[in-house]
């Protein structure tokens, strides 16, 4: 796809107790409707902002700083008001700061800027119903330059970048927190800016379509309109915004009430000194250390939680054998069961010692794929598992193997005079001893070696 | 200020003005903006910004305001304790 | 005479009273006393036991209207009480009621309310002054110990004028505005208007102080009451010989006099400048729209306040919004008008330089005295509807006053000693010394009885 050029904004939800100009709770999640409200977020005649919560502040900027930002230092960085009337932004105007970091860079991605804002509240607008819980919750905006040239770039870019959040630890970790508008151009025609995607894949999604869409109005000489539309999960397509928001004049004011923030160098080299290992360094360091390939490295790091448990479970078994199952059998598992690993709760105590029984040879790669299948629903000592579902104790494969050679003379006799059924017959006779727990395709591996 | 530029103006603040409104306040605020049009004649300097800058809240506590109920009982509308308002369009 | 005879000799005047000052009636009022009073008796009472205050209906208290003196907020009970509120409470003053003001504080006159005009308890023919009207009224005409009133540009100064009482505007920063619902945030400032300076004084002392539901106070709090007798001996009085541009004649002639007063107090009088004064009302004007245009932007009809519904969401708050009165409507619309991309350059760039070319000046002229001194308006209180139909007319009222808000100095408006119509003679200080302006303030009142 020739001249295509993508830009997004990222909205991410901060992990702070209390809201960003109040002492409202944010787990609105679980609060009834309109109950996390004060006058501050409800935008009560008389109320004031209070004093901007601190900790909103470093998280963007240690995230600011992750991303290879300039940060603002020393310079008066505003909060303004935006204003625009909508029935879930109750104040008129929402309050966003300037810009916090600018020029960052990640994987080769510019970062055009980093800034803090007040979430608005919730419109159910099909209904015409507004749940204030989450007004005024701090979130980070993150912009990038419009340097993507495909769908799939996007959205490659952006797991990378959830994963960095993901290693912060300053965001919400509740799923959906994460708001997507995506802007697109073709042949630097018109930018049409597509509004509150909430999942990567939509992301992709919403972008295919807008360049088919965009490619047929140029092949049929018509043009494309510079405006704002909205994806359509259900249709899988984009329609414009009634709101024409490419219109509005939000009339930028620095807000009266918050005087300006000033960040100190010495604020962010004390937040720097914070940052956790980086995907990119810890993937080079799994690299280097445990010899592991690229792409397993890759794939790992992408979860800061497996990557802290493989480091750990590889104290104890090979760390190659320990990442194949990282990124193979124990990762099938959980997509199958739509499970994180963090989730599952499994421990890595457990996983090491499932792992252990396997690299010494108790128990076949088909066991401890049955027994990881149970672990991860639920998690328990291995050993149990293996004992309740049967799967121990023929010992080691080839010693059970042996035994049914030696005992069964005339079937391998068959066998070497060319009778094929005799094979079946003798990795029948395994399978019984085994209960079913041997991998067939390693029987037949084993057996073909001795016989 | 002639009519558009009155209509265009309320469209942005969101207020509905009558024909009659729309004709007084064009000619008010022609009389008001000659007058403050006396400030484009001034010669006025730059001054050094006041150093001030924000006081950050430490204090993350979450504070109960028990007050939620009463803001809800100035809605004009509500349902199940949202408030209710027209319906919207993408 | 116990707190509750008193309580209920006020509510008697005041449903008496033809002047329009009281928007609503605190219910618990004589509960509230009887309860004061035992705390009284008991010797155990707070600093403000004994005083009935009047609040300005555009600062919130708990459970009670909070109108703005507008349709759009006439049924709005305000959940939560305003820190000033909150303070005067704890220290056991009583709250009798809320009073009339301009619609959301827009005008200089009292007559912009949706309840009706306020009238001048001196001259019921003329106005109040406002937009504190009902404050000043209500201590002027006694049916109220004292009262808190709001000046974003002269709001509690203007009518303390007009109507012969003690008003006094904090510097910016001194006194928290939660709860004071907004004109113009960088220029408002909640006061006391009481009968004499040191009601003011106390009044000051219990409500300052950093809070931190407003950010913009930050200092610890103060105590004024002892300065307010205080000598004035030496203090150097600056008088503005440009505050006296265009004044009526008996004001130049009366604040003139009163000057004499507080030289024979022993202050030292100089003369001093400050030229920007001319373009004082368009800056202050040109700032306060902006300001104002986004803090009314939350009267949509959704979340509380008048709602009339429309075909869609846009139309519903347009038309809510017509329950705003004229004079509103106007400073929403040119307060959008110039901060609109067109035309933003031309007019709120250049306001926000104007101000602080005033500020400047302003400073310039403190360093060369203590206070300034001049008038408090140009003329003595106008003729009910003789400027409500130009508003230039009535704009150019705040000319001596819009300096102090746009500067963010403390400005205190004190009663003439005159016979006929009141006229009040004002002092600046710099920003924190509003105990100069008190302890000045003592002397002349003082000395003039």
């Amino acid at each position: 796809m020739k001249g295509v050029k993508i830009g997004l904004e990222i909205h991410e939800q901060l992990d702070t107790e209390s809201k960003l100009f109040c002492s409202c709770p944010t787990d609105y999640r679980d609060a009834e409707p309109n109950k996390s409200i004060c006058p501050v977020c409800t935008g009560q005649p008389g109320s004031k902002p209070f004093g901007l919560n601190e900790k909103a502040l470093n998280a963007v900027i240690k995230i600011a700083i992750a991303l290879n930002c300039k940060i603002i230092v020393g310079k008066p960085v505003q909060v303004r008001r935006k204003h625009y009337i909508y029935p879930d932004l109750p104040s008129g105007y929402q309050r966003t700061s300037e810009s916090i970091g600018v020029e960052g860079e990640l994987n080769n991605v510019q970062i055009h800027e980093v800034h803090l804002e007040e979430d608005p509240g919730r419109f159910f607008l099909r209904e015409g119903l507004v749940d204030l819980n989450r007004s005024g919750t701090p979130l980070i905006e993150i912009t990038t330059d419009p340097v993507f040239d495909s769908p799939p770039h996007a959205r490659e870019w952006l797991e990378k970048l959830a994963s960095i959040l993901d290693y912060l630890n300053v965001t919400k970790k509740e799923e959906g927190t994460m708001r997507i508008d995506a802007n697109i151009s073709l042949n630097n025609g018109n930018k049409v800016e597509i509004k509150n995607i909430n999942s990567f894949r939509n992301v992709e999604k919403a972008l295919s379509f807008e360049i088919t869409r965009q490619e047929d109005l140029i092949r049929r000489n018509q043009t494309v309109e510079r405006e704002t539309r909205h994806f359509d999960e259900k249709m899988i397509l984009t329609s414009p915004s009634r709101k024409k928001e490419t219109e509005e004049d939000y009339r930028h004011m620095p807000d009266p009430d918050i005087p300006p923030l000033l960040i100190k160098k010495e604020l962010v080299e004390k937040i720097k000194k914070t940052l956790p290992e980086l995907p990119q360094s810890k993937a080079a360091r799994f690299v280097k250390l445990y010899k592991l390939s690229g792409q397993n490295a890759e794939n790992i790091v992408s979860d800061p939680y497996a990557a802290d448990m493989f480091e750990n479970v590889s104290k104890f078994v090979n760390p190659i054998l320990a990442s194949n199952w990282f990124v193979g059998q124990l990762k099938k598992t959980l997509n199958y069961n739509n499970m994180t690993l963090r989730g599952s709760k499994i421990t890595e105590k457990q996983l090491a010692a499932l792992l252990k029984m396997l690299e010494k040879g108790k128990i076949t790669e088909r066991a401890a794929e049955l027994a990881l299948r149970e672990m991860v629903l639920r998690p328990a000592d291995p050993k149990k598992i293996i004992e309740n579902l049967g799967l121990l104790e023929f010992g080691d494969l080839n010693t059970i193997i042996k035994e049914i050679l030696d005992k069964n003379e005339k079937a391998v006799n068959d066998y070497k005079t060319g009778r094929k059924e005799a094979f079946e017959y003798l990795v029948g006779q395994v399978m019984k001893i085994t209960k079913g727990s041997a991998d067939p395709e390693e029987i037949r591996r084993l057996l073909k070696r001795r016989l | 200020m002639d009519k558009d530029t009155i209509k265009k103006v309320a469209d942005v603040a969101r207020l509905n003005l009558t024909d009659e409104e729309i004709s007084d306040f064009s000619r008010d605020f022609d009389g008001i903006l000659e007058q403050f049009s006396e400030l484009h004649k001034e010669k006025l300097e730059e001054f050094e910004e006041e150093e001030k800058s924000a006081v950050l809240r430490k204090d993350e506590s979450v504070l109960d305001f028990t007050v939620s109920e009463k803001i809800l009982d100035n809605a004009p509308d509500k349902e199940n304790k949202l408030y209710k308002v027209p319906k919207g369009s993408k | 005479m116990k707190l509750n005879e008193k309580v209920n000799s006020y509510l008697a005047n005041i449903s008496k009273s033809k002047l329009n000052a009281f928007i609503s009636i605190n219910k618990h009022a004589e509960n509230d006393a009887e309860r004061i009073q035992k705390k009284i008796d008991a010797g155990k009472a707070g600093r403000l036991a004994g005083y009935v205050f009047s609040i300005k209906d555009n600062i919130a208290v708990s459970g009670m209207r909070l109108t703005c003196a507008s349709k759009m907020l006439e049924n709005y009970i305000s959940p939560y009480d305003a820190t000033v509120v909150k303070r005067i409470i704890a220290e056991d003053g009583l709250i009798i009621g809320k009073v009339n003001m301009d619609e959301f504080a827009c005008g200089a006159s009292g007559e912009t309310s949706y309840f009706g005009p306020t009238l001048n308890p001196h001259d019921t023919g003329r106005v109040p002054g406002g937009s504190s009207a009902g404050s000043a009224t209500s201590v002027a005409a006694g049916l109220s110990d004292v009262s808190l009133g709001s000046d974003t540009g002269g709001s509690i100064r203007c009518p303390a004028s007009f109507c012969g009482v003690f008003g006094f505007k904090p510097t910016y920063g001194t006194v928290s505005r939660y709860g004071l619902v907004d004109m113009a945030m960088s220029l408002d400032q909640i006061g006391p208007v009481t009968k004499n300076v040191s009601d003011a004084a106390l009044i000051l002392s219990v409500i300052n102080g950093s809070d931190k539901m407003d950010n913009t106070v930050t200092g610890t709090q103060q105590d004024y009451t002892k300065f307010v007798k205080q000598k004035i001996t030496g203090v150097k009085i600056g008088v503005v010989e440009e505050f006296f541009e265009g004044c009526e004649h008996a004001i130049e002639k009366n604040v003139r006099d009163g000057i004499e007063i507080l030289k024979n107090e022993g202050a030292n009088i100089v003369k001093v400048s400050v030229p920007k004064t001319a373009i004082a009302v368009p800056t202050y004007y040109l700032n306060m729209f902006a300001e104002f245009s986004s803090a009314m932007q939350k009267f949509d009809g959704l979340k509380y306040g008048f709602r009339k519904d429309g075909k869609d969401i846009n139309d519903t708050v347009a038309e809510s919004r017509s329950a705003l009165g004229e004079e509103v409507k106007r400073r929403i619309l040119l307060g959008t008008y110039i901060t609109m991309k067109e035309f933003r350059g031309k007019w709120y760039s250049t306001a926000l330089k104007a101000r602080e070319t005033i500020r400047h000046e302003m400073i310039q002229a403190l360093k060369k005295c203590d206070l300034l001194i001049g008038p408090t308006m140009p003329f003595t209180a106008f003729k009910l509807g003789e400027k409500i139909k130009d508003p230039v007319e009535m704009y150019l009222a705040d000319i001596l006053t819009v300096s102090a808000n746009l500067s963010g100095l403390p400005a205190a408006s004190i009663p003439l000693n005159v016979s006929g119509l009141p006229i009040g003679m004002q002092l600046h200080a710099n920003a924190g010394e509003e105990v100069k302006i008190l302890a000045a303030a003592a002397a002349y009142e003082g000395a003039s009885k």
